[in-house]
């Protein structure tokens, strides 16, 4: 009799698993910024790579000074296996049009190693003396930024711009005359690993105004000669990618684990 | 006629045991430790749709994205943003309808967005004698629920009695904002800069349904 039930329950099990009708669903998200309308500003946005939303982390630098900051924060999960990205990142400018000359941003991030979930929440300060070595795990990471020739090509036909106006005549198209940067960065690939803990490294990337084009721009909107307005996109992204290596992990191990990082923007010309 | 079918019979088979290694003649011979066999029997099709993560090919493609950004409006305007993997496995030829398909609305406001969703697909089949493939693309459009595509109108024959259909269906799904709201404004560049800023959401509902009657 066991046996008939345990049969009788595997092939429910398997017309449940086999249907001739299936179902799926796919949740479309798109989000549109809110107008980034402060002048002389530059903005650090933080994009978690599963639920990123519009004013997420979000945080804006008014007022650029030299070696200013920008702190953001962000929770990620653990990644076992495969390297993943956990989080993207983007820089935007309104500085206006910039002369000749160089802007240099400066991405710090500084990881935790991945603590057990259970002794969560700890307040993030570098150190993890409170935290038993069974109750970690290190990770892996990466963060990349695109390459110069991508960035080149790329910019060439919809990329980042800024630019003055000429009008010709009001409420008609106007042409705007753009200047063109071109992104110079320091490398495109930087690794490393949490220990115990620590701070793990920082990477540069630089920003240099290469030299003027001409550039055609549609606008339909009313613009006074006179205007100031000027347009920003983004001047710098990336990825961020991490993994815990099976080696360093156990089944002793097993459980829910959250890492802390803190991205730091600091800007000078 | 087409309907939904259920499982007529399955027949499973489970073979485990441990195996070790043996040692004979001088020569070792190592065999797993257990095998397992699972084997359907009649019709049924299964779909997945896989979403890409937001941006993790260089912003190339993955959700969500920007609607503000400029390589967004040049593939809304040109081939589509690729956000989503889909495949089918199925015994049987099968018809795909997209049950639910409301534009992209905005989370507090009435503001639509509408768009058309692109099904890339190569499917491949087995129509009795031969082994035979077809490409093409499926296109849906938000705000039309119940669109129906049939596997059955993308192969280059009927399958004949007596044969059979053994395929897989595997492909890319591309979002593309429609050219033309319904009030005739281009919505491309123009009708983006005035939509709110916030977020945007739109549920997909996606069924695949085994059809009997061509078997």
């Amino acid at each position: 009799m066991r046996r008939i039930l345990f049969i009788l329950l595997l092939m429910l099990a398997f017309s449940s698993l086999f249907s001739a009708g299936s179902d799926a669903t796919l949740e479309i998200h798109a989000y549109k910024p809110e107008e980034f309308t402060d002048k002389n500003s530059v903005r650090l946005i933080i994009t978690d790579a599963l639920v990123p939303m519009e004013n997420q982390n979000v945080s804006t630098l008014s007022e650029i000074k030299e070696n200013s900051e920008l702190n953001l924060s962000d929770y990620i999960h653990s990644y076992l296996g495969d390297e993943q990205i956990v989080f993207s990142y983007r820089i935007e400018s309104n500085a206006g049009p910039v002369e000749a000359g160089s802007m240099q941003f400066t991405l710090e991030f500084d990881v935790t190693p991945f603590y057990h979930e259970d002794v969560w929440p700890i307040a993030f300060n570098g150190a993890s003396g409170d935290i038993a070595e069974e109750e970690r795990i290190d990770a892996a990471f990466s963060i990349t930024t695109e390459s110069l020739n991508y960035q080149e090509n790329y910019e060439t036909e919809i990329g980042f711009y800024d630019y003055s106006h000429e009008i010709s005549s009001r409420n008609d198209i106007c042409t705007h005359t753009g200047l063109k940067r071109t992104l110079r960065h320091s490398s495109s690939l930087t690794s490393g690993n949490t220990e115990n803990g620590n701070a793990v490294f920082s990477t540069k990337i630089n920003i240099e105004v290469t030299g003027e084009r001409d550039r055609k721009y549609r606008c339909q909107e009313t613009l006074l000669p006179d205007s100031e307005e000027y347009r920003k996109l983004w001047i710098a992204r990336g990825a961020i990618n991490m993994n815990v290596y099976e080696s360093d992990y156990d089944s002793s191990k097993i459980g829910n684990y959250k890492s802390f990082v803190k991205v730091t923007l600091r800007t000078g010309f | 006629m087409k309907k939904i079918v259920s499982i007529l019979v399955f027949v499973s088979i489970i073979i485990s045991g441990l195996f070790s290694a043996v040692y004979k003649d001088g020569n070792y011979t190592v065999n797993s430790e257990g095998l397992e066999i699972q084997a359907g029997y009649g019709e049924f099709a299964e779909i997945s749709i896989t979403p890409i993560a937001a941006q993790s090919e260089a912003y190339l493609a993955g959700m969500p994205f920007n609607i503000m950004e400029p390589y967004v409006q040049y593939q809304a305007e040109n081939d589509g943003r690729l956000i989503a993997k889909w495949d089918v496995l199925a015994n049987t030829p099968f018809s795909i309808t997209i049950t639910e398909c409301p534009h992209l609305k905005h989370e507090t406001t009435d503001t639509a967005l509408p768009y058309h969703l692109t099904f890339e697909y190569d499917v491949s089949y087995y129509d009795g004698t031969e082994n035979k493939s077809v490409s093409g693309e499926w296109v849906f459009t938000s705000g039309q629920n119940n669109q129906k595509k049939n596997v059955k109108d993308v192969m280059e024959e009927e399958p004949v009695a007596g044969s059979y259909f053994i395929g897989s269906v595997a492909g890319d799904v591309f979002f593309q904002f429609d050219q033309v709201m319904p009030d005739g404004v281009t919505l491309v560049s123009d009708a983006i800069d005035d939509a709110p800023g916030g977020n945007y959401f739109a549920t997909v509902k996606i069924c695949i349904e085994a059809d009997e009657g061509a078997q």
